[in-house]
């Protein structure tokens, strides 16, 4: 084999195999292809997530809720009228 | 209704001309996709997509120039793949490389710039006339000559270092 770089870099040029694999061979899958595995993907995705149980809520409640919560408390503790009632009034009622 | 029917006519017989052309020029494509890349697997890629631009552009290539339009946008798509690649991985051959290649050589082709690499490939590889390859890179001939020479120079130049 020649040891000039330049006549090498000629041979391998040279040997280099051109064949095209044949299309149905090909490595990449036509666009349709990749379109519907997409499509299920996603699919299977949505039907995962519909699945799961909604999070329960974490952390302090809201200021709103608090506030709601001991109006509700106070009422109730200090309207005797109330006691006895399941019936649960708004605070500011 | 008689608009449509036409309408679609002519669509089929477009695509199936344009498939027609792309299963004609195909293994023209990806022999010089391989010559300017240096490695099968990326000249997959382009051909690939330079089929695909065939396909939408076939209205637009003529009969006269169909050749000129593949040979240039076939060279374009290869040192954009090749520029894509560099930005990767700079020094490595892809894994799909025929592994019965001179490695040595390969493996030197690979350290070169993609501007390098394609001129070593239309120039060595394809044997292109400095002419032809100023008409493909749309710059002067002059140009060509002294690109060719410098390639040609870094290619020797990286061969001693891989020593």
């Amino acid at each position: 084999m020649s040891q000039d770089p330049i006549e090498r870099l000629v041979t391998f040029y040279g040997d280099l195999d051109t064949t095209p694999l044949p299309q149905h061979s090909r490595r990449r899958a036509p666009e349709s292809l990749i379109g519907l595995a997409t499509g299920i993907a996603a699919a299977i995705t949505l039907v995962q997530l519909a699945s799961y149980p909604s999070p329960e809520p974490t952390g302090p409640l809201p200021l709103a809720a608090q506030v709601q919560a001991a109006g509700l408390y106070v009422r109730r503790q200090h309207t005797p009228a109330l006691e006895g009632h399941t019936e649960v009034l708004p605070w500011h009622a | 209704m008689a608009d449509q029917t036409v309408t679609m006519r002519w669509r089929r017989t477009s695509e199936t001309d344009a498939d027609a052309l792309v299963r004609r020029t195909r293994c023209h494509i990806f022999h010089i996709a391989v010559k300017v890349t240096g490695s099968r697997d990326l000249a997959e890629d382009v051909t690939q997509d330079v089929c695909l631009r065939l396909t939408k552009n076939a209205h637009k290539v003529s009969t006269e120039n169909t050749a000129a339009w593949i040979r240039k946008t076939t060279v374009r798509r290869c040192l954009s793949a090749l520029r894509e690649k560099a930005n990767i991985s700079p020094s490595k051959p892809t894994t799909a490389d025929d592994p019965t290649q001179d490695i040595a050589v390969r493996d030197t082709l690979f350290r070169l710039r993609p501007e390098a690499r394609t001129l070593l490939g239309l120039a060595l590889g394809l044997g292109y006339s400095y002419e032809e390859i100023a008409e493909i890179l749309e710059v002067p001939v002059g140009t060509v000559a002294s690109r060719l020479h410098a390639a040609k120079q870094a290619f020797r130049n990286a061969w001693e270092e891989a020593k």
